[in-house]
């Protein structure tokens, strides 16, 4: 009896591979964020050469008007990676709201089809159900996270004018590493709201009302900086708490528990190949992850005996 | 037969429905604490503007007072709302996608189109009713948005609106009402013209990724001006004129940025909004006639596409559709 129950975990996986893959929802948001993730590098290459452009015509402008005495090039220095950082807003829109549509349709999916009473027939405990539907959800993301990279690193390697050297692909992986942190918090909480909700649209809009505030209301309240100025990555890695006592009492008391800034944060240093600050930010989002997946194993483990087996 | 009950009827059944919705309550009072938090928000930035103001003159001696010139922040109580603009531009359109939504979407669940259908109501009652119902909801939650932001505004301030600070937040709530109801007519239509229900809705969410949140985000990093702290061309000590003429130099680049911002419908009532609100510096303390005379092509685009939203919404309206889903 023994023997059957590791394919049984592989069997509930390799399941949530193929009904994922035949969710129109899910592969419409997959294409939009593969599609969008495409074109970021163009957009952040293309934006930097026309700003350095911009840069040596303003200069030929001010030497034109007697000025000569002109500020170094604010982009010399700055790291080639930095092309990729409006990945990061769209990891923090897209990624998060395709991260909640795997963790929410994974459960729904199997509650309105009726299919876990027939699971449970077989031979299989509910703390392995648990354990094989998350690393189902998990490799999933873990899949859509490294098509991202793939398709990243693909279309940096068809800008000739672009250089990425061995080590800057590696921090590369790793800030995708770190956005795989990010987004199975919101697998997690998508799972864990479709398990213990009843309606399946509240099940929806719990999770995406705390991806409004992860993404909006928190930073808002920490910086001071408004809603949209957010989703640009340059005042995003300069958005600081240093206005005033309000928003110091404010980062104080949401600072623990800002998952997005904690994200922002590591995802920034990686993208300028810097591995120095890491370890905070990297805990945290770890330690959130492990925090919503033992929630989420738990309230699949409880509800999965009365409400949703029927027996 | 007098048709005009009808579309009452059906509108009061409207509004009933949506007042008695938790997902729309829901959605509906976080709107308002966001409303609430943002103008929080911006009267302490703008304290803390003050408060820098005030340590940077003390800072300086009388010699260096005659030859740098301080700039004191002005307070415009118009100005603290555009974070609540952002906020209507991103959540309201989410509430009224929900609305729109729910609107048709229950007519299909519960089967009651073909209940519907068999009395003397015409396609167009049906839709009308649905609009009106829309408009009263939508209608009251921006009326409401509105009164807290007086509200909020006048405690938190201590400083009155003057009349015309009033009647420009009153069109601004007019607009934003425009744009919501355009996001209730896309959203019914694409409930109406896809059967599968969830498909519909997760369509609707995503083009509204796309148009309300992307395609305007790209436009905006693709800023050369955005792409230093502060700004590139204040970094660079550069005049308007400078800024122009250089500026000038890639027109190319900057008409492709322009054309990625303006296909959202949401940067025309941003940029309307924040013209009249005075958020957009060039447009702060000055009349409607100045404004609206730069800024007309804004309105008409909104207008255009609520028009367009009207028309699909009862284009949708079919017989066959509307019983389409029903299981």
């Amino acid at each position: 009896m023994r023997k059957d129950v590791p394919p049984l975990v592989a069997v509930i996986v390799r399941n949530e591979w193929r009904a994922l893959l035949r969710e129109k929802t899910f592969l419409l948001l997959l294409g939009i964020f593969l599609t969008m993730t495409f074109f970021s590098v163009y957009i952040g290459w293309s934006t930097r050469s026309t700003t350095n452009a911009i840069y040596h015509a303003s200069v030929a402008y001010l030497a034109t008007q007697g000025v000569t005495n002109v500020i170094p090039n604010p982009l010399d220095g700055v790291s080639p990676l930095l092309v990729f950082d409006n990945m990061l807003i769209y990891i923090l829109l897209i990624g998060a709201l395709l991260a909640i549509v795997i963790g929410h349709r994974s459960f729904i999916r199997e509650r309105a089809s009726g299919v876990l009473p027939l699971t449970f027939v077989r031979p299989v405990s509910k703390a392995r159900y648990a354990f094989a539907k998350l690393l189902g959800i998990f490799l999933a993301l873990a899949g859509v996270v490294f098509a991202t990279y793939s398709v990243s690193a693909l279309s940096a390697l068809l800008i000739p004018a672009l250089h990425l050297s061995g080590i800057e692909f590696l921090y590369l992986l790793g800030f995708y590493a770190a956005s795989f942190l990010y987004l199975g918090i919101f697998a997690s909480l998508g799972l864990l709201f479709a398990i213990v909700s009843r309606n399946e649209s509240t099940a929806l809009f719990i999770p995406i009302l705390l991806w409004v505030a992860v993404v909006f209301i928190i930073p808002e309240l920490t910086t001071g900086q408004n809603p949209v100025a957010l989703l640009n990555p340059v005042t995003l890695a300069n958005a600081f708490p240093d206005q005033g006592k309000f928003f110091s009492l404010m980062s104080t008391i949401f600072g623990p528990i800002s998952i997005g800034q904690f994200y922002t944060r590591s995802a920034l240093d990686l993208l300028r190949s810097n591995g120095a600050a890491l370890v905070v930010p990297l805990g945290a989002l770890l330690a959130y992850l492990a925090a919503t997946t033992g929630v989420s194993a738990y309230a699949l483990g409880r509800h999965t005996s009365a409400n949703d087996l029927q027996l | 037969m007098n048709r005009s009950p009808h579309i009452i009827t059906i509108a009061r059944k409207e509004v009933k429905d949506a007042s008695r919705n938790s997902l729309f309550l829901t959605l509906a009072f976080f709107l308002l604490a966001l409303t609430g938090i943002s103008i929080l928000v911006a009267s302490f930035a703008f304290q803390s503007q003050v408060a820098q103001y005030h340590a940077a003159l003390s800072q300086l001696s009388p010699a260096q007072l005659q030859s740098i010139v301080l700039t004191q922040p002005a307070y415009y109580p118009l100005q603290m709302l555009r974070g609540t603009v952002e906020y209507l531009e991103i959540i309201g359109a989410v509430i009224a996608l929900v609305l729109g939504y729910l609107s048709i979407a229950k007519e299909k669940g519960n089967n009651t189109s073909r209940l519907l259908l068999t009395r003397p109501v015409t396609r167009n009652e049906l839709m009308g009713g649905k609009l009106l119902g829309a408009s009263v909801m939508l209608g009251t939650l921006v009326l409401g948005i509105g009164l807290f932001t007086v509200v909020a505004i006048s405690g938190i301030g201590h400083v009155g609106f003057t009349t015309s600070e009033l009647i420009k937040l009153g069109l601004v709530l007019l607009y934003t009402f425009g744009y919501l109801l355009f996001f209730f007519c896309f959203s019914a239509a694409l409930a109406l013209f896809i059967s599968d229900l969830p498909r519909a809705l997760m369509l609707a969410f995503s083009l509204w990724l796309v148009f309300v949140l992307i395609i305007p985000q790209i436009g905006d990093t693709m800023d050369p001006d955005n792409q230093v702290p502060g700004g590139f061309f204040a970094h660079m000590h550069m005049t308007q004129n400078g800024q122009e003429a250089v500026i000038g130099q890639f027109k190319h680049y900057e008409n492709l940025r322009n054309a990625l911002e303006v296909s959202s419908v949401e940067k025309h009532y941003e940029r309307l909004s924040f013209a009249t609100l005075g958020i957009k510096t060039m447009y702060n303390d000055k009349s409607l006639g100045f404004i609206m005379n730069d800024k007309w092509p804004d309105l008409l685009v909104l207008l255009l596409f609520l028009g367009a939203g009207i028309a699909l919404s009862y284009a949708g309206m079919s017989n066959k559709r509307i019983m389409a889903a029903s299981p």
